[in-house]
C-alpha cells in the first residue's frame, strides 16, 4: 500500500523537509503522470530502510505554465530526476536545463500534454 | 612461487578452453528455439496466435485462393516472418491445439539475402491486413 | 605567486578502457579533479512512451526485457509482478522459486563481467581471460533451463514458461561445484597481489556519511556500510526461506568493493544449491483474469542496485503510465560525488568499479 499525501507547489519544499530524516528515509524518484489535456501530477516517492513495502508518496496536480521548486539543498540526488522532468513533460523546474535525452531537433515532450 | 609452478606444469597438459568453430560444431541443449510450424489440417483459425504474438509476426490475410478447410469461412492464409519473430513461444502457448496445428521445431532460421526483398515483400503483406 | 590553471580534461564517450557511451569533463588542477560535468543519454529509444501506446499490457514483458542485455530477467520480473498484484488470482510456489533460481544466476555472472573488467584496467589480461572463460559455465545452465543465453523470454503473467527435469537439476550441481572453487581462487588473488586490487585501497572512497546523503544503492552502498538491501525489505518472493545473508564492507573504497561482490557470489552459489534441493512440487502456471485497474509499485534488487516500476491502468488494454527508475541512473549524483579530489590517471579505475550500465540508464 502507497501512503498518498496531497500537498501544493507553495508548501511542498516545507512538507519535504519536515518529513524527511536522513538515516531513516530514502528518496527513489520523481515521477510524473498526464492526468488530462491540462494538468499533469508530480510526485516524490520516498522508502523506509529495513521495513517491509512502506513507501510514502507526496504528489502536486500542476499546470503547463507552472514553476516546479527545487529540493536539491534537502535531496542531493534529486538533481538528474528533475532534468529528466523538464525533458520528457516540458514543465519547468528551478535550476534544471534541457538537453538530457532529447536533442533539439527532436520531437519535444513527448509525454506531456503536447504530445499524444 | 611454488604453486604457480604447479599450476603452470597442470595447463601444459590439459586442453584448451576454446572451441574451433566453424570446424567441429557446436553442441546444442535439447529444447533450444527455433522456427515456427504450421500445420493447416488441424487449424480452427481462431486467430489467437496473431493477437498473442508481441513484434507482430504472424499475419492472416484475405486472399483469392483459399484451401479446403471447413473452417476458414472468411477465406484467409496463414502468413509468418521468420525475421521479425523473437522465438518466444507465446503463439504456440495460446494456441488450442498446440501440437497439431502450430509447434515449435529446433530448425535453424534462415539468413536474410537482399534479392529476397525481406522487408518490402512484409510490408505489402501488412497493407494487406488493413 | 603563480596562478594555477584549470585545465578541461574529457573522459569523452569514446574511450579505451570505456564499456559504455558515457561522456564526463573534468576540470583539473595540476591532475586533482576540482569539478565534474556528466552526459548520458547517448542510447535513449523512447520505451516508456512506447510501453503506452504501441504494445498492450501482456506483450509489454517481452519489449522491457529487451532494455538491457545483463539485468534481462528483473526488468520482465518486476514488471509482470507489478502487473499481477492488479489482477486476481495466485502465482504458485513452484513457480517463485524458479524465479529466484534464475535471477540468482543472473547476479553471478554480471559480478564476474565486472571484476574481469577491473582485471583488465589493472593491466591482468590472463585473469580477465580466465574469468570470462569461466562465466561459460553458467551460461550453459541458462541455456539448458531456457533455450537463450542471454534474453530469457521466461516469466509470463501468471507463472513461468518451462519446467525443470531432474537431468537438469544434475548439471546446476555440477557446474556450480566447479564454479565455488574457481570463486576461491579468485578470493585468494583479489586479497593477497598487491597491483591487482590491494593497490587500489583508499582511492575513490564514498564514506557512510555521503551514502545517507546521496542515497546510494546496491554494491556502492554496502561497502560504504549502509544496510539496504531490498531483498531484505521486500516479500514478492520468499528470499527469506532460502538463506539470504546481507554482505557488508566498512571502507568504501574500490578494494572493498571488489570484495563484497566476491561475497555475493559465493551467497549466491549457495541460494541455488538450497533452491534445486528443496525444490517444491506444483503447477508452474495459472491463468490470471482480468485487465489491470489501478496504481501498483514494486522494487527488485537487480545486480547493480534498486529497481523500481510504477505502473497505472484503468482497465483497457493499453496502460496508462509505466515509471522505470533504473539503479545507475539513481547513483549518477553519487558518482560524480567521488570523483572530486582524486587524481585525473585514477578516473578510469573508478569508473570500472562503479559498474555502469548505460542501455538501462538512457531507456
Amino acid at each position: 500500500m502507497i501512503n498518498k499525501i496531497k500537498t501544493t507547489l507553495e508548501r511542498v519544499v516545507e512538507d519535504i523537509n519536515n518529513f524527511y530524516i536522513k538515516e531513516k528515509h530514502h528518496f527513489l524518484t520523481l515521477n510524473g503522470l498526464k492526468l488530462d489535456e491540462e494538468t499533469t501530477q508530480i510526485q516524490w516517492i520516498f522508502s523506509q530502510y529495513g521495513e517491509i513495502d512502506n513507501i510514502t508518496m507526496f504528489y502536486v496536480d500542476v499546470k503547463q505554465y507552472e514553476v516546479i521548486p527545487s529540493v536539491v539543498k534537502i535531496l542531493p540526488s534529486a538533481i538528474i530526476s528533475q532534468r529528466e522532468i523538464v525533458d520528457m513533460f516540458g514543465i519547468d523546474v528551478e535550476g534544471s536545463d534541457k538537453g538530457l535525452y532529447l536533442d533539439e531537433d527532436s520531437e519535444q515532450m513527448p509525454l506531456g500534454s503536447c504530445g499524444i | 612461487m611454488f604453486s604457480s609452478v604447479k599450476k603452470a606444469f597442470k595447463n601444459l597438459f590439459s586442453k584448451p578452453q576454446t572451441i574451433d568453430y566453424p570446424v567441429s560444431p557446436i553442441e546444442k541443449p535439447a529444447g533450444h528455439r527455433g522456427l515456427i510450424e504450421y500445420g493447416e489440417e488441424h487449424c480452427i483459425y481462431c486467430l489467437k496466435c496473431e493477437k498473442a504474438c508481441p513484434p507482430g509476426a504472424i499475419l492472416f490475410v484475405p486472399t483469392d485462393t483459399p484451401t479446403q478447410n471447413p473452417k476458414n469461412k472468411k477465406s484467409q492464409e496463414y502468413k509468418y516472418n521468420p525475421h521479425l519473430c523473437i522465438y518466444c513461444g507465446e503463439c504456440v502457448r495460446a494456441c488450442p491445439k498446440p501440437e497439431e496445428a502450430l509447434w515449435q521445431s529446433e530448425k535453424k532460421p534462415m539468413i536474410a539475402i537482399k534479392e529476397d526483398r525481406v522487408n518490402d515483400s512484409w510490408f505489402e503483406i501488412e497493407k494487406l491486413k488493413k | 605567486m603563480a596562478n594555477k590553471k584549470i585545465i578541461n580534461i574529457p573522459l569523452g564517450s569514446q574511450h579505451i578502457s570505456l564499456l559504455e557511451p558515457v561522456k564526463f569533463k573534468f576540470a583539473c588542477e595540476n591532475e586533482k579533479i576540482t569539478e565534474v560535468d556528466s552526459d548520458v543519454g547517448f542510447v535513449h529509444r523512447g520505451i516508456e512512451k512506447a510501453c503506452t501506446t504501441k504494445f498492450k499490457f501482456d506483450a509489454v514483458p517481452y519489449v522491457v526485457a529487451r532494455i538491457c542485455g545483463l539485468c534481462a530477467i528483473t526488468h520482465s520480473l518486476c514488471y509482470t509482478t507489478a502487473v499481477e498484484n492488479l489482477l486476481e488470482g495466485e502465482v504458485p510456489l513452484k513457480a517463485k522459486y524458479l524465479r529466484i533460481l534464475l535471477v540468482e544466476l543472473d547476479r553471478i555472472h554480471s559480478h564476474m563481467l565486472c571484476l574481469s573488467h577491473t582485471a583488465e584496467n589493472a593491466g591482468f589480461e590472463a585473469m580477465f581471460m580466465q574469468i570470462m572463460g569461466d562465466r561459460e559455465y553458467v551460461m550453459d545452465l541458462q541455456e539448458k533451463i531456457t533455450g537463450n543465453r542471454i534474453q530469457f523470454d521466461y516469466v509470463s503473467i501468471g507463472g513461468v514458461n518451462r519446467d525443470i527435469t531432474s537431468e537438469i537439476i544434475k548439471d546446476i550441481k555440477t557446474n556450480l561445484k566447479i564454479i565455488k572453487a574457481k570463486v576461491d581462487e579468485y578470493i585468494y588473488e583479489f586479497t593477497n597481489n598487491w597491483s591487482l586490487s590491494l593497490k587500489f585501497q583508499d582511492i575513490g572512497t564514498l564514506s557512510l556519511d555521503e551514502a545517507y546523503d546521496y542515497n546510494a544503492i546496491g554494491p556502492l552502498a554496502r561497502a560504504a556500510g549502509l544496510k539496504t538491501d531490498v531483498r531484505s525489505e521486500t516479500n514478492y518472493l520468499p528470499y527469506d526461506e532460502v538463506g539470504y545473508k546481507m554482505q557488508l564492507g566498512n571502507t568504501g573504497d574500490i578494494h572493498g568493493r571488489n570484495i563484497v561482490r566476491l561475497n555475493e557470489i559465493l551467497n549466491s552459489i549457495q541460494m541455488c544449491e538450497n533452491i534445486v534441493d528443496g525444490l517444491p512440487d506444483g503447477e508452474i502456471f495459472t491463468k490470471l483474469k482480468g485487465k489491470p485497474n489501478g496504481e501498483s509499485l514494486v522494487r527488485l534488487e537487480a545486480p547493480r542496485g534498486e529497481l523500481m516500476y510504477y505502473i497505472k491502468g484503468d482497465g483497457k488494454p493499453f496502460l496508462n503510465r509505466v515509471r522505470i527508475k533504473t539503479p545507475t541512473f539513481a547513483c549518477i549524483p553519487a558518482f560524480m560525488e567521488v570523483f572530486k579530489g582524486s587524481n585525473y590517471a585514477d578516473a578510469p579505475a573508478i569508473l570500472a568499479s562503479f559498474d555502469p550500465c548505460m542501455s538501462c540508464t538512457a531507456k
